[in-house]
C-alpha cells in the first residue's frame, strides 16, 4: 500500500483502519421488510444506528454475525459494505425503468438497484461468470427482487437490442480496498495492466447500451489509479460519454490529479474516492458519465 | 389433490386461480406483478416488456408444475407473505424444527390436502405439505438448514 502514500488523505488513520475488522452494516430491503423492522433488528443488534447518508443502512456496531438472522432468512436486509452502497446511490435508478447492471454477481446492488426502483420496472442482471450465479440467483429470490432479470453474458458484448436508462459497471478489479479479498495488499503491474484493459472494454459497450441522456455509474474498490482516474481518462477520449459531477453527503475526498509521473488530463475533482478510515468501510472509486 | 391439472392445458390463469382459491390471494394483489411461463415453471416478474435477451432466470420462480400438481415455491409464498389468508398453518418452534428436520408434524386443521404457507412468529417462512392431518415442510434443503440453525 506504500505506493499510495502520497495520495491518501490521512496516512496514518488510513494504515490504522486497514488493520481494524471493518464495521459490519446491513441495508434494509423495503421490498421484504416488515412493519417493526427497526425494533426488530435493534433486538438481534442492541447497538445498531441508522447511516445518515442513506436511510436504509445500519451499523451493527457488534460482533454478532448478520447473516444468521431470521431478518436476514427472509430477506428483510442485505449483508452490505457500507461504501458499497455507494455507487447505487449516485446511479439512483427510479421506478420503471431499464437498468443494466453488467457485472451483477452476488447482487448486492442488483437487489439495491431493485429495491430503490420499488421493485418496479426491468434490472438486467448480468455476469460473465457462470459459477457466480448461483449466488446471485439466491440473493435475487431471498429479497423477493421480482425487478431482476438473470443475464450471462460476457460485459463486453451484451447484445445491444436494447438501450437502458441507467447502467452500472461495477467492474472487476483488483479489490485493494476490500479487506476480505486481499488484506490491502496491492495488485502486481500485470494485474492492473490486465483489468485496466477490461475495465475499458466494459465502458465502452456500457456507452453503445445506454439511452441519450442516459447515466452511467463506473465503480470499483480498489485503490489502483490505473483502475480509476486512468479507465475514465480514456473513456472519455474514446466515447462520447461526459463526465458528471458527483455531490455527496459521505466522508471521502475527490479523484486524484497525478499520481506518480501520471497527470490526468480531466476533471478528476468530479469523480470520489472513498477510504477506509472515511466510515470504516471498505475503499471505493465512483464516477458518473452521462451521454 | 388441489391444483392437480393436466400439465398441457395449464397456463398463468390456472395458476392464479390456483393460488386465488388454495391461498385465498386476490387477484388484485398480484396486479404488480406479471406471470410469466419459462421451461414449464412460473415466474413472479415486475415488468412484462424484457428485452430480447437469452434469459438464465426471469424475476423470481413462483409455482412449480410437477407434472401432476402445481406447486408454489418457498420465495413466491414469502413474497405474497400476509396476503395468504387461506392454507396457512401456524407452527411453533418445535414443530418448525421438527418439519425442517424431515419429520412430520400432526396438525388437525379445516384445511383440504395440498401445499400450505407455513407461518411462523407471524410471517410465511415457505411452503408445506398438508395430508391426513399431518404437516410436512417443502422449504428447499439448504434454505430448511440454515432456518433449523437459526431459531
Amino acid at each position: 500500500m506504500q505506493r499510495y502514500k502520497q495520495i491518501i488523505d490521512n496516512w496514518k488513520q488510513f494504515q490504522k483502519e486497514c488493520k481494524r475488522q471493518e464495521r459490519k452494516t446491513v441495508r434494509k430491503n423495503p421490498i421484504k421488510s416488515s412493519e417493526g423492522f427497526e425494533q426488530k433488528l435493534e433486538n438481534d443488534f442492541p447497538d445498531v444506528e441508522q447511516a445518515d447518508w442513506n436511510q436504509n443502512i445500519y451499523r451493527l456496531n457488534s460482533e454478532k454475525s448478520a447473516g444468521k438472522s431470521m431478518l436476514h432468512w427472509l430477506g428483510e436486509y442485505y449483508v452490505q459494505e457500507e461504501s458499497a452502497a455507494l455507487p447505487v446511490q449516485i446511479l439512483d435508478p427510479e421506478p420503471g425503468e431499464k437498468v443494466l447492471d453488467m457485472c451483477a454477481a452476488p447482487g448486492g446492488k442488483t437487489t439495491q438497484i431493485a429495491s430503490k426502483m420499488d421493485n418496479k420496472g426491468t434490472v438486467i442482471a448480468n455476469d460473465k461468470n457462470p459459477k457466480r450465479l448461483k449466488s446471485l440467483h439466491a440473493n435475487i429470490y431471498r429479497t423477493g427482487s421480482t425487478a431482476a432479470n438473470v443475464v450471462n453474458y460476457d460485459g463486453r458484448r451484451i447484445p445491444k437490442k436494447v438501450k437502458y436508462d441507467k447502467i452500472l459497471v461495477d467492474a472487476p478489479c483488483s479489490g485493494e480496498g476490500n479487506n476480505s479479498r486481499r488484506n490491502f495488499k496491492s495488485a502486481s503491474e500485470q494485474e492492473l495492466r490486465t483489468l485496466s484493459n477490461i475495465q475499458q472494454k466494459l465502458l465502452e459497450n456500457a456507452e453503445k447500451l445506454l439511452k441519450e441522456d442516459g447515466r452511467i455509474v463506473y465503480s470499483t474498490c480498489t485503490f489502483a489509479p490505473e483502475e480509476n482516474e486512468s479507465v475514465v481518462e480514456k473513456t472519455l477520449e474514446n466515447t462520447d460519454l461526459r463526465l458528471e459531477n458527483i455531490e455527496s453527503d459521505i466522508e471521502h475526498v475527490r479523484g486524484v490529479k497525478k499520481f506518480q509521473e501520471t497527470e490526468f488530463s480531466f476533471q478528476t475533482s468530479k469523480t470520489v474516492r472513498v477510504y477506509p478510515h472515511h466510515m470504516r468501510s471498505g475503499g471505493i472509486y465512483v464516477a458518473r458519465f452521462t451521454k | 389433490m388441489p391444483g392437480s391439472q393436466n400439465r398441457e392445458e395449464i397456463d398463468t390463469e390456472d395458476v392464479l386461480n390456483y393460488i386465488n382459491n388454495r391461498f385465498g390471494v386476490k387477484v388484485e394483489d398480484l396486479d404488480k406483478f406479471n406471470i410469466v411461463e419459462r421451461s414449464g415453471d412460473f415466474w413472479l416478474i415486475s415488468d412484462q416488456e424484457l428485452p430480447d435477451l437469452d434469459y438464465e432466470t426471469q424475476g423470481v420462480r413462483f409455482v412449480r408444475d410437477t407434472g401432476k400438481y402445481l406447486k408454489p415455491t418457498t420465495y413466491g409464498l414469502q413474497i405474497l407473505d400476509e396476503k395468504i389468508s387461506g392454507a396457512r398453518i401456524q407452527v411453533n418452534r418445535e414443530e418448525l424444527k421438527t418439519v425442517l428436520d424431515g419429520d412430520m408434524v400432526e396438525k388437525e386443521m379445516e384445511i383440504g390436502e395440498g401445499y400450505v404457507a407455513i407461518v411462523y412468529e407471524e410471517r410465511v417462512v415457505g411452503c408445506g405439505l398438508y395430508k391426513d392431518g399431518l404437516l410436512s415442510s417443502r422449504i428447499p434443503k439448504g434454505r430448511g438448514k440454515e432456518l433449523n440453525d437459526m431459531i
